[in-house]
């Protein structure tokens, strides 16, 4: 398959997974814009580096994650996790009972969102990954770490959430 | 090239102009480089041998020579290095990437010895020929002058563009690993 093809063909199964990804990253629309640009471009360099080892969308999501490193590396400090309430695996966390449960919710997700960006670079990383539905081990081969490791990152995270949560809300992400 | 697929937030005729600027931007240093060396080579060989024709010297050859081998050196390390940078790899697990990204980022690796030998292939060029005067103190003051100069301006660059990119590699690798 030539190189052209074999692109369009990523773009076209992942396209809405990198969309994602940029979007957890960057609250504007420009700047998602510009980093799912920079996501392609990388794609298109490691291309040719594609055996087959990992599935296709790991190896997405290995392009994206590492990208979004070095293009929040630009504006490190600047760099956010944004979630928003229709995130998949974020939506079990909260209930949707009535008009008072619903500003309580909102609050609620709004502190979340605060602690998720007060979060290190790479917990915010593997925060995105694990919103996006990835296992342990799709994690670890997407980060580059041991499976055990990674589950003692993203246990250390929900504690270290949930004890920064006050109201005696629990949250599971 | 034709892209077919058309997405709703990218013009993929633009994206094509951008992935072949970021192919050029990342080789075109070192590309120029080496192919500056690589037409010293040919005329630092003719005037070798042209400059050995007119003195009967043979350490005017030699001293050709050990010009022409550290333009050769300096060509290939060139090449090296614009193959290397072309070829960075995103899609490795995100560790391996940032550990190979601070390796890049070294003010000193391995492979810029090559540099150094080459630098001092040319400095024994110098030292030999009889083209550059007889005041061997005075010309290795020149060239050390030189050789600490371009050493200095190289680790300023290294300082303000480079270092910041390796530490905040190193800090993200020491975060990852630091469970």
């Amino acid at each position: 398959m030539k190189k052209e093809d074999q692109f369009n063909q990523i773009l076209s199964e992942n396209s809405d997974r990198i969309h994602r990804i940029c979007r957890y990253y960057n609250s504007n629309t420009e700047d998602q814009k510009d980093m799912y640009q920079e996501v392609l471009v990388n794609i298109w360099k490691s291309l040719d580096n594609f055996r087959g080892d990992s599935a296709i969308s790991t190896w997405v999501y290995r392009v994206a994650v590492n990208t979004s490193l070095s293009f929040t590396g630009k504006t490190y400090k600047q760099m956010k996790l944004i979630v928003s309430t229709d995130t998949q695996n974020l939506s079990s966390i909260l209930d949707d009972e009535g008009l008072e449960d619903k500003q309580k919710e909102e609050s609620q997700f709004n502190q979340l969102q605060s602690e998720l960006n007060m979060l290190s670079v790479i917990d915010k990383a593997l925060i995105s990954l694990l919103l996006e539905g990835l296992s342990m081990k799709e994690i670890a081969d997407v980060i580059g770490i041991n499976e055990p490791n990674v589950k003692v990152k993203i246990h250390r995270i929900k504690a270290q959430l949930k004890t920064k949560l006050t109201g005696g809300v629990t949250y599971e992400l | 090239m034709n892209f077919k697929i058309k997405n709703d937030n990218i013009n993929l005729d633009q994206l094509v102009g951008k992935l072949q600027k970021e192919d050029l931007r990342y080789s075109n240093l070192c590309k120029g480089l080496k192919l500056v060396y690589w037409i010293l080579i040919p005329i630092y060989t003719v005037l070798a041998v042209v400059i050995y024709f007119e003195t009967k010297e043979i350490i005017d050859l030699v001293a050709g020579l050990l010009f022409v081998s550290s333009f050769l050196i300096f060509a290939l390390i060139m090449g090296y290095f614009q193959k290397e940078y072309n070829s960075v790899d995103y899609s490795l697990p995100t560790l391996s990437m940032l550990k190979m990204a601070a390796n890049r980022y070294k003010p000193f690796r391995p492979k810029s010895f090559w540099a150094f030998i080459a630098f001092f292939v040319m400095d024994a060029g110098f030292c030999l020929s009889s083209e550059y005067g007889e005041d061997m103190i005075n010309r290795q003051g020149y060239v050390l002058a030189l050789f600490l100069a371009s050493i200095t301006v190289g680790l300023i660059l290294w300082y303000f563009k480079y270092k910041p990119l390796r530490d905040n590699a190193l800090r993200l690798v020491a975060e990852i690993e630091g469970e």
